[in-house]
């Protein structure tokens, strides 16, 4: 991918959940011209503001179309959305001394069409793709932390009642709206969490140059040396001060059952992101699968007893 | 069938477990700490039975028999004695 001329102040990280958007964040943050907040949902939110539906005989409706009607086209909607949303992000750099704004929210990757729609062309992207079914993993754990689904996630749990069905679809969608953005935008670049644990300096200097920054020596360590700034984002990574590639490959522990039925669901994008596809194994009869559950609920037991004791 | 060693157990618990395990010593306590968790438990468990031979039962599953390599073993070796 060719880096273009022009550089807009403005860099986007897109990435679903648990894909290592947050130490990316940090790693730009500790950069001496980037400054990026912790999570605004400033982008999901312009996003919601741009939603559109189809009605009735599939008449489109939302709000470009609306002020269309009302002699307002919708690029002048979006520039002026677009300044709005730009201006903070400035505002919040220009207050830390910095020249260029980087925006990272999870959650945005559920609202890339829009986010697209608003920024393509006055941003730089850098989209981070991680294993499907790490991020499944990681998105249950997640879950069980915080107690509940935000909205976005909770849109999938409705329509696919079990939890790994859910996440795995959650992930496909959004693996593969940033690889059509990363094929069709040469200001996007796509990045694995799997390079940035094991290889952060080398990463991190393609990104830099992509995005057209120096590279600075020592940013990586200065960046897990901050606290960084309290705010909304991944808790996990604001506790360590190294990385470490310890979670790449988790899946692997899943039950072979429950692997096989999502390696079905995420191969197709596996391959398409070049991952190598889960490999579908010889499954357990009937009688096994028993056993299993029943040796689970021996094992919960045993957990309760130890918490009694 | 051949002597479960140490070796052996630390190799499946790491295969499943995904976890370092080259460290521990017999007493490291590995499920009580949440350094092998639930998913690799149930793993030995299905090849603890395939491996003795017998079924366990509620009693066998207990942190005295399965909270540590060492005691991982004893509870084999008495358990294919018993069997």
């Amino acid at each position: 991918m060719s880096t273009v001329a022009t550089t807009p102040p403005g860099i986007v990280i897109l990435g679903a959940p648990r894909s290592g958007t947050t130490l990316l964040r940090r790693l730009l943050d500790a950069h001496p011209n980037l400054a990026c907040p912790p999570e605004t949902y400033l982008l999901s939110a312009c996003a919601r503001f741009l939603h559109e539906e189809t009605f009735a005989h599939g008449l489109r409706i939302g709000v470009l179309l609306g002020l269309g009607y009302a002699g307002i086209d919708e690029a002048t909607t979006l520039a002026r959305l677009r300044a709005f949303a730009f201006g903070l992000l400035q505002e919040h750099a220009t207050a830390k001394g910095k020249p260029r704004w980087v925006e990272k929210t999870a959650f945005d990757a559920f609202h890339v069409k829009a986010i697209r729609t608003l920024c393509q062309g006055h941003v730089r992207f850098l989209c981070i793709q991680r294993h499907g079914l790490d991020v499944v993993l990681s998105l249950e754990e997640l879950v069980k932390k915080t107690g509940g689904f935000v909205d976005e996630l909770h849109t999938y749990i409705r329509r696919y009642p079990e939890p790994y069905e859910a996440f795995c679809r959650a992930w496909a969608d959004v693996a593969n709206d940033l690889a059509d953005l990363v094929e069709a935008d040469d200001m996007a670049m796509s990045i694995r969490y799997e390079d940035l644990v094991a290889d952060p300096q080398a990463t991190l200097r393609r990104v830099l140059d992509f995005v057209g920054e120096p590279w600075e020596q020592g940013l990586v360590e200065r960046a897990l040396n901050q606290t960084g700034s309290v705010g909304f984002g991944d808790w996990k990574t604001y506790a360590k001060s190294s990385i470490e590639n310890t979670s790449v490959g988790r899946y692997k522990r899943l039950p072979t059952p429950v692997r096989n039925r999502l390696a079905g669901l995420c191969n197709p994008t596996l391959a398409r992101l070049g991952y190598p596809e889960v490999a579908i194994e010889p499954e357990e009869d009937a009688e096994a699968a028993r056993r299993r559950y029943e040796l689970g609920l021996l094992l919960n037991r045993m957990k309760a007893n130890k918490k009694s004791s | 069938m051949k002597q479960l060693t140490r070796q052996d157990l630390i190799g499946f618990l790491e295969n499943h477990a995904r976890e370092d395990l080259s460290e521990v010593r017999d007493d490291t306590e590995l499920f009580s700490t949440g350094l092998v968790d639930s998913f690799a438990m149930i793993e030995l468990l299905m090849f603890l039975e395939k491996y003795t031979g017998t079924r366990l039962g509620p009693e066998d599953i207990d942190l005295d028999n399965l909270d540590s390599i060492g005691r991982i073993i004893k509870y084999v070796d008495k358990r294919k004695a018993g069997k």
